[in-house]
């Protein structure tokens, strides 16, 4: 298991990151999120030793991370990177080699990288004569060429088509079910959603919410509610609601102490229902919540 | 894997992909070509080893062809005498040039802007025989006698300090040695300096030391681009070496390459190697502080800034003697690699010397690869404005 704890830097006056712990288990993507600045990156970056942390440290099954640890390390950074002139296989072959394979090895895993993300035909093609999403997909097989146990990715969705989102969702679900533990960051809530179980926020450079995505959307003190009586629009007049209004769209949220039974009765004693609506906040309401001023 | 894999890994692949570019490749090729080629000219323009011609006109008293013959072999000195019918034909021809001096009647030497000495002494001494001659046979001598009196004596030369009949060539050799050096040290030292600031641009450079850490990069690509830097300057010293070989005219012919010797090219590539590593790292710490190829220019000349001043102390002592500035400056360890080749040739530097600058240097360079790794560790990853160096040294501490 991937476990930060307590990580703090500082650069100057600004905080970069106060607090930050988290785990990622082997098997398991966890969504790492929060708002531009919040310290996702330098987080990320200290899992590498890209950063070195003012305090709080970095462990791999109870082990504080160095060097050797890390050759089994995936990393895609936020600003995507590589030799533009390099040809796309030997590019794929000298990252695999620093990761500790040897050049056979490297080479073969190269190979078989390509022919999963559908890059054979541009093998030996410079980096700089690829598509923009060509060159997203060597960057992807840049990460995962000496087949990482941990892996650390910024951003990953940024830029990707559907066709693109679909493919890194299954490398990812691959790496998973291989035990592999997988930390993402990502701004496209809905997609996180569909691609993990945990999720970490953070916000000012304090990991505020962590845990598995059902229990925390279960623990939450809330429920969406949406009913309709008789065709029209319906809210019970009782103190436990209140109307929330986001992204332009307002609905209603009632206290999860009420019963849902009681939320019925009072609806029946209205009219017919002709529609209704109990559920757990989403990942939206969750991070709007955590990453509120 | 250890440290020492990643580097090979990575100055691999300096080594493979730099000498792939088409640019690269040219530019061997280019400079070996003008470096040869300047050669060539220069030792046809230089070429003045000529035998010094003396042409004689007018009265000819009997005999003074030979005795200018003769006087000339006893000091060593190559020379051809014509005789011209007339004293007009005469200084028309060394008007034309077609002969350094001309002596008219025996008496009047005549040359288009003044006699050297080694003429002037020729001619006078040949004369003065001449006369002798003709005295001797006035007076009754017999040809035996008259010879005995005027045979020219060649007198014995013995030098206090060791001969060193290859001075010339080892001044050339220092100089064109020290001029290679600082151009090979500056030129290799961008090299390093625009790789470091072009992953930087790409931004590849993160997904780089996610793996290895900042020292075994910096190492490796120093090592690549230097290994390069050493066959290129080879190709060049070849080219040069042969231009000297089989040029047409013999003007470098006080040049003798063999008194030079394969160890002073060795010696060349040593000190090479000393000052580029020492040089590559400050070259690449200050790369690290600017995050586009067009500020490069903004910091990377103050490497060659450091080194300069060395340079010049060789340049203007390579035909004087060594001061005790130079002594002094060879044990200044960014000039060390340039100053102390100069009094080696010289014979100036004891064993010890030697020893003790190199060992400087090679603590220097320690701990150049420390700041220098530190420095690029804080920057690598701060993109933008340009970095103060000593805040990226301070920006880590790890």
């Amino acid at each position: 298991m991937l476990a930060v704890r307590n990580i703090a830097k500082r650069y100057g006056d600004v905080i970069a990151l106060a607090d930050a712990s988290f785990d990622v288990r082997p098997g398991r993507i966890v969504g790492f999120l929060g708002r531009n600045g919040a310290g996702k990156t330098t987080t990320m970056r200290t899992v590498f030793g890209l950063v070195a942390p003012d305090s709080g440290t970095v462990t791999l099954d109870g082990r504080p991370v160095d060097d050797e640890m890390r050759r089994r390390f995936g990393y895609m950074p936020e600003e995507r990177g590589l030799y533009l002139r390099m040809k796309v296989h030997e590019q794929l072959v000298y990252f695999g080699q620093l990761s500790g394979m040897d050049k056979g090895d490297a080479s073969d895993s190269a190979d078989r990288w390509l022919l999963e993300l559908g890059l054979n035909d541009r093998r030996d093609s410079k980096l700089e004569d690829l598509s923009h999403g060509n060159q997203q997909r060597v960057q992807l097989a840049t990460a995962v060429v000496h087949n990482p146990n941990v892996l650390v990715l910024d951003e990953p969705f940024a830029g990707l088509d559907p066709i693109g989102v679909a493919s890194l969702s299954k490398v990812l679900r691959d790496f998973a079910d291989r035990g592999a533990s997988i930390l993402f960051s990502s701004h496209q809530l809905d997609l996180v959603e569909g691609v993990c179980e945990d999720v970490a926020i953070i916000n000012e450079g304090v990991v505020v919410v962590e845990g598995t995505l059902a229990s925390l959307r279960e623990h939450a003190n809330y429920r969406r509610l949406s009913v309709e009586v008789d065709g029209q629009p319906w809210m019970p007049s009782i103190p436990e609601i209140r109307v929330v209004e986001q992204d332009g769209d307002a609905h209603a949220v009632v206290d999860s102490s009420v019963p849902v039974d009681a939320l019925l009765a009072l609806a029946r004693a209205a009219g017919d229902i002709t529609s209704f609506s109990y559920e757990p906040p989403g990942l939206k309401d969750l991070f709007r919540d955590a990453v509120r001023e | 894997m250890n440290r020492i894999d990643q580097i090979k890994i990575v100055a691999m692949r300096e080594i493979v992909e730099r000498s792939r570019s088409t640019v690269f490749r040219a530019s061997i090729v280019g400079i070996a070509l003008v470096v040869a080629g300047a050669i060539v000219v220069l030792s046809i323009i230089g070429g003045d080893d000529d035998p010094i011609s003396v042409g004689l006109g007018g009265e000819i008293l009997p005999g003074l062809e030979e005795d200018i013959s003769s006087v000339a072999e006893a000091v060593e000195t190559p020379i051809t005498v014509s005789v011209y019918e007339t004293e007009d034909a005469l200084i028309h021809a060394v008007r034309e040039e077609s002969v350094d001096v001309g002596l008219v009647n025996s008496s009047t030497v005549v040359t288009n802007s003044g006699a050297g000495t080694t003429e002037t002494v020729i001619l006078s001494t040949a004369v003065n025989v001449a006369e002798r001659r003709i005295v001797g046979a006035q007076i009754g001598l017999s040809d035996d006698q008259i010879n005995a009196i005027v045979a020219p004596v060649s007198l014995e030369f013995t030098e206090l300090e060791e001969s060193q009949p290859e001075d010339d060539t080892r001044a050339v050799v220092a100089l064109a040695g020290s001029v290679v050096l600082f151009m090979s040290i500056v030129m290799f030292g961008q090299f390093v300096a625009m790789g470091i600031v072009e992953e930087k641009q790409n931004r590849v450079v993160e997904v780089v030391l996610s793996r290895i850490d900042s020292t075994s990069l910096l190492v490796g690509k120093v090592i690549g681009i230097g290994l390069l830097g050493i066959a290129q300057v080879t190709v060049i010293v070849t080219s040069a070496i042969l231009a000297l070989v089989f040029s047409p005219s013999d003007g470098f012919a006080g040049v003798d390459l063999a008194a030079v010797g394969i160890p002073s090219f060795v010696a060349l590539g040593f000190w090479f190697v000393l000052g580029y590593l020492m040089f590559s790292f400050v070259y690449a710490a200050f790369g690290a502080t600017v995050s586009r190829l067009e500020d490069l220019q903004s910091v990377a000349f103050i490497p060659a800034m450091i080194l300069l001043p060395g340079y010049f102390l060789v340049v203007f002592s390579v035909g004087g003697s060594v001061t005790p500035i130079v002594r002094a400056a060879s044990f200044f360890p960014f000039w060390t690699p340039i100053v102390m080749p100069l009094r080696i040739t010289r014979g100036d530097a004891q064993w010890w010397e030697v020893a003790v600058s190199i060992a400087i240097v090679f603590v220097t360079i320690w701990l150049i690869v420390r700041f220098a790794a530190r420095v690029y560790r804080g920057a690598a990853l701060r993109t933008g404005a340009r970095v103060k160096i000593l805040e990226a040294f301070r920006g880590t501490d790890g």
